[in-house]
């Protein structure tokens, strides 16, 4: 009879991929979201202070996960005023314009000890990319941790018009960093039948 | 024709130096107006110009206080007034301090700007501070004004070389010609 339970609740996220009331991950404060860029031939780190992360992941059930990472671009930030100026302005990020930068998954596979790779979209300006993105799921003293980092070709979301599409001064590779930290939205203990179900087979 | 200084003349080493700092500082200036008259990409590139020729005369200023200390100080022309020489000597010395100072403001200036210092795009110098805006804008203007003391001397120690040359007619400026004694 419990099995038969356990089935029929299983059955829904199977079909459908994810149930309703799936909570995503808490996500802390204290998660970064960095970049390093290249200026004149030398790199510099920059960060988004604004970004939301909805994250439905469990390591023992990555195929039911999905992410969804909503950047707000006009939070840019190089630590230079007139530099920060010149990334929102119309040329780059044009924040007016697109104020959102977005980077979506349905779709985790395992790609080793601790290590997933999300296929989804990402979506910088009006352009579209299919992105691979790797990253890693620890639990590390007590904290839960997704972080991973991946380069990116700035030019293939028209990041960079006119002049700006020079690569000799602005490098063309952006290296993108993350590090969230996560906190599970289940009082201690409790998990959803699903997962339990699903780490089991 | 010698490359080490005597008691009484530069040699080519110390002329060489001394020409070819003055171009770049030259150049410097240059760099610097057309960026502060270009668009926002054209600065960054001028501006990246800059910074790497910057550190070169940086590095060359190390190489000529070396090359100086190392070497015996020609006198200054001795028939002249003391004041004068004191004038000649102090003008000296601070050129001296301010091809270091400059290059040394400028890189601060970057670090905490967070605008590291690449070398011609061979290797990037490391940052002396952590980014910090304030600080930043504070080395600007320092900057800034330490190279208008640096315009406001050269105008006067080339005065003096040319009126020496033109007008007292003795061995001031060919005495740093490359080459030549005076
Ligand atoms: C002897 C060497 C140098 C000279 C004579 C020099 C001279 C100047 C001058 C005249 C300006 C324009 C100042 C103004 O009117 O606002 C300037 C600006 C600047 N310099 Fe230098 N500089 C030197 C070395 C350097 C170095 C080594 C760096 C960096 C590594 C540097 C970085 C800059 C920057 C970033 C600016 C623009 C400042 C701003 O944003 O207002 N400079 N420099
Ligand atoms: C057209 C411009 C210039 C002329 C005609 C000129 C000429 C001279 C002459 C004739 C001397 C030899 C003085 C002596 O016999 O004691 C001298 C020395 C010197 N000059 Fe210049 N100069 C020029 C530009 C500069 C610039 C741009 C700098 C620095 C950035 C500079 C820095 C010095 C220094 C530091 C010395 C002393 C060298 C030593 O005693 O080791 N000069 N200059």
């Amino acid at each position: 009879m419990r099995v038969c339970v356990a089935l029929v609740l299983l059955l829904p996220a199977t079909v459908f991929g994810q149930p309703e009331n799936d909570l995503p991950w808490q996500v802390h404060d204290d998660s970064s979201l960095e970049f390093v860029a290249v200026q004149q031939g030398a790199e510099f780190t920059g960060r988004f202070e604004q970004f939301e992360a909805t994250i439905r992941f469990d390591p023992a059930a990555p195929q039911l996960s999905s992410l969804a990472i909503a950047v707000v671009t006009d939070s840019v930030n190089t630590y230079y005023d007139d530099r920060d100026e010149v990334l929102r302005g119309p040329d780059l990020l044009n924040v007016e314009r697109w104020p959102e930068a977005t980077f979506s998954s349905d779709s985790v596979r395992v790609d080793g000890e601790s290590r997933f790779v999300a296929a989804g979209d990402l979506t910088i300006r009006d352009r579209t990319q299919p992105l691979a993105l790797p990253f890693s799921f620890e639990n590390r003293d007590g904290q839960t941790h997704l972080s991973g980092e991946i380069t990116i070709s700035r030019l293939d979301f028209g990041v960079g018009q006119g002049e700006w599409s020079n690569t000799e001064w602005v490098g063309a590779d952006v290296k993108i960093r993350f590090r969230l930290r996560l906190e599970s939205p289940y009082p201690a203990g409790e998990r959803p039948a699903r997962q339990d179900g699903e780490a089991s087979k | 024709m010698h490359l080490r200084n005597t008691e009484t003349s530069f040699g080519l080493v110390s002329q060489l130096l001394h020409w070819l700092i003055a171009a770049l500082v030259l150049w410097q200036f240059v760099l610097a107006q057309l960026a502060g008259n270009a668009s926002l990409f054209e600065r960054l590139v001028l501006l990246g110009r800059h910074k790497s020729v910057g550190m070169t005369i940086l590095m060359l200023a190390v190489v000529r206080l070396l090359w100086k200390l190392v070497n015996p100080r020609p006198v200054i022309l001795p028939g002249l007034p003391r004041y004068h020489r004191a004038l000649a000597r102090l003008s000296h010395g601070l050129m001296y301090a301010l091809i270091f100072a400059l290059p040394l403001t400028g890189w601060l200036m970057s670090s905490a700007l967070n605008t590291p210092v690449s070398y011609f795009g061979f290797f990037t110098w490391p940052d002396l501070v952590e980014p910090q805006q304030e600080l930043g804008d504070l080395l600007a203007l320092v900057h800034a004004y330490l190279f208008m003391l640096l315009a406001g001397t050269i105008a006067v120690h080339a005065s003096a070389a040319l009126f020496h040359h033109f007008v007292v007619k003795d061995s001031v400026l060919r005495g740093m010609l490359p080459g030549m004694n005076r």
